[in-house]
């Protein structure tokens, strides 16, 4: 499973073009600019003065100022911004400019962004003038690159990691169709239609780079403290997600969204793997939603989306019938007996139609769903009690590999074979997804033989046991018979006259 | 009297002369095959401590061993061959140059990488060493470093 690992967005001084503006004079944005560098859920209102720049935005970003003529240089050479670095003039504490509703980013706050590590200065990501003697108002200078309004973020960092020769500098297989992505998403979707005024799915509300990457202080996706690191991407997307009032009336397709994915990922066995056991290859929100281009999976895809780590359970699958009727019906595949976010951890007692069982939702005799069948019935039946007969044979065979072992018996060879069962056991629960009885039955009996085997060398090993106790009993009577001729003879000899007379010491 | 003789020396010669052990020893194996056998080899994997172990050669090694050459310890790889996702017995795929999980369709590269499927970590991978004369090298698997 590989997770995209390029951050996605180049944010280095957002916080700075919004005090630039405001210092300006710009303090109806400055609210807005604010509110989309720190917390999203904070700019939901629908922006009443976006413009139509969004359509423009799902183009990739012509590199036409600062990045394309930095492709064209060596990577930016980084150090300490100097002393006259027109920024410091009102947005460093104590600058010539500055006063105390000025907005103030300092150097310390940037230390561990992976853009200032790679030597990135503010004027790298908001352009305009580096020196105050070619500086410029920012609202009359060409080349400051502006955020005032919400999605102008995607293009801000899209100006960079939308340019392949400018990001090549950095890494040579380095991705650039994260903006492209971003577009076609739930979040990039709503926001094109938000600013183009179209209300059926206009949300101005929704994520973009910063929500997920941070502002100033971006870290590397590789960095266990990022947001995105795989361990942390699923409280991320939490931190909106899970909000109840947040997600109030948002829908999906016709659906709600909801709130407790989150709290369902962590109960169910992805999360679990994830956060308990620390599995960072088990799958979190971006590996079945995607993460720039974020969406729900159609219901067709669910089982391509399971299928990306489960490929065989996704193919024998794909071949039932099952899976074309759950489709027909608007069911989510794997997900109707898996579960979606809280992905169960799964038993025997899913198949077959006991109490429990997930056949008996649609094979149920007095209500069949979706044209159920009875024969389908009497198939989960069987299935369920030919994994049970090779349960209970493993079970059988394991206890007298224990007995014959706590006898002090050499079976370490049949514990080995015993694996093969188990391999056997987990086989025919991959190949209950063909939901026919031939597979299943023909990996049942295979574990079925291993079982004998098995248990025919530990009954040999007891027998030999107990043959050993008749050999030792019987070998003792011989040897006391021994003993006690022995003693007797001892007792009949009579003992040597003693040579030694004390009366001549 | 025989009984009685029976009695007597069976237990002595069985001390002297024990059954057979069904497994091998916890650190150190010698796989069941011989290098120039491994391709054929029907058990591989094989009993390492009571766990499978599986030994594969490289694709270098392979082309060596096709053209007759002299094969090295590099040109061998062995792993405990329990899948790291359920526990499956993983086997050697030579015509794809993979380790293969028949349960779930797992794969891991010739290193032990888990490349595709649900596996969640590589596989535990053990030092190879080889004895005996050239063309009749025994292979020894190992947990320990070789010293």
């Amino acid at each position: 499973m590989k997770r995209d690992s390029r951050p996605t967005a180049m944010l280095l001084a957002v916080i700075l073009a919004a005090a630039a503006m405001s210092t300006l004079g710009i303090p109806a944005l400055r609210g807005e600019l604010v509110a989309v560098v720190q917390e999203p859920e904070a700019a939901q209102a629908p922006a009443a003065d976006a413009p139509a720049a969004a359509d423009a935005s799902t183009a990739p970003a012509e590199p036409t100022d600062a990045a394309a003529n930095a492709s064209s240089q060596t990577p930016p050479a980084g150090g300490p911004l100097p002393d006259d670095y027109s920024c410091l003039t009102c947005h460093k504490k104590g600058g010539d400019l500055w006063n105390e509703t000025t907005p103030t980013v300092d150097e310390s706050h940037l230390t561990n962004d992976v853009h200032w590590k790679k030597g990135l200065r503010c004027h790298d990501c908001h352009g305009g003038s580096e020196t105050l003697e070619s500086f410029k108002n920012h609202r009359d200078d060409p080349d400051f690159r502006s955020l005032r309004v919400r999605q102008d973020s995607i293009t801000f960092c899209g100006h960079c990691h939308s340019n392949l020769d400018y990001m090549r500098k950095f890494s040579p297989s380095a991705r650039t169709d994260q903006e492209t992505e971003y577009w076609t998403s739930g979040h990039g979707q709503r926001l094109k239609a938000s600013a183009a005024g179209e209300n059926a799915q206009a949300d101005a509300g929704v994520a973009t780079c910063i929500s997920c990457h941070g502002g100033h202080g971006i870290l590397a996706v590789k960095d266990v403290n990022s947001p995105v690191y795989p361990t942390n991407v699923a409280q991320t997307c939490s931190k909106c997600h899970s909000d109840a009032k947040l997600m109030e009336g948002r829908t999906y397709d016709g659906r709600r969204l909801g709130h407790d994915q989150y709290e369902q990922w962590t109960k169910g066995v992805h999360g679990v793997a994830m956060l308990s056991k620390g599995d960072i290859s088990a799958p979190t929100c971006n590996d079945c939603h995607g993460n720039h281009g974020a969406l729900p999976p159609s219901v067709g895809s669910v089982a391509n989306a399971c299928g990306t780590c489960h490929g065989k359970v996704s193919k024998l699958f794909a071949e039932t019938r099952m899976k074309h009727k759950f489709e027909v019906a608007g069911m989510p595949g794997c997900a109707v007996c898996h579960g979606t976010h809280q992905t169960f951890n799964p038993g025997d007692s899913m198949i077959g139609m006991g109490d429990g069982a997930l056949c008996a939702k649609c094979h149920n005799p007095a209500n069949p769903q979706l044209g159920a069948t009875l024969a389908g019935a009497d198939l989960a039946k069987n299935i369920h009690a030919k994994l049970d007969e090779l349960k209970r044979n493993i079970e059988l065979a394991g206890d007298k590999v224990r007995e014959a072992e706590r006898l002090g018996m050499e079976v370490r060879g049949s514990r080995y074979d015993l694996h093969q069962a188990f391999d056997a056991l987990t086989n025919a629960r991959t190949l209950i997804h063909t939901f026919k009885p031939g597979p299943v039955d023909e990996a049942v009996d295979e574990g079925l033989k291993v079982t004998a085997s098995v248990q025919e060398s530990a009954a040999a090993a007891l027998r030999e046991h107990t043959y050993r106790r008749w050999w030792l009993a019987g070998s003792l009577v011989p040897i006391l018979i021994v003993v006690g001729l022995l003693v007797a003879t001892i007792r009949r000899t009579p003992l040597p006259e003693s040579r030694y007379d004390p009366s001549h010491h | 009297m025989v009984a009685t003789w029976g009695a007597i020396l069976y237990p002595v010669l069985r001390f002297l002369r024990p059954r057979a052990a069904t497994a091998s020893g916890a650190l150190e194996v010698v796989a069941p095959f011989r290098v120039k056998e491994i391709l054929q080899a029907k058990n591989n994997p094989f009993d390492f401590g009571g766990k499978p172990c599986l030994v594969v050669l490289t694709p270098d090694g392979a082309k060596r061993l096709a053209a007759g050459q002299a094969i090295q310890a590099d040109d061998l790889r062995a792993f405990n061959a329990v899948c790291t996702h359920v526990d499956c017995t993983v086997k050697y795929r030579q015509e794809n140059g993979d380790i293969y999980c028949a349960c779930h369709e797992g794969i891991y590269d010739l290193n032990g990488r888990n490349v595709s499927g649900p596996p969640p970590r590589p596989l535990e991978a053990y030092v190879v060493t080889l004895r005996g004369e050239p063309g009749q090298e025994e292979i020894v698997v190992s947990k320990q470093s070789p010293a």
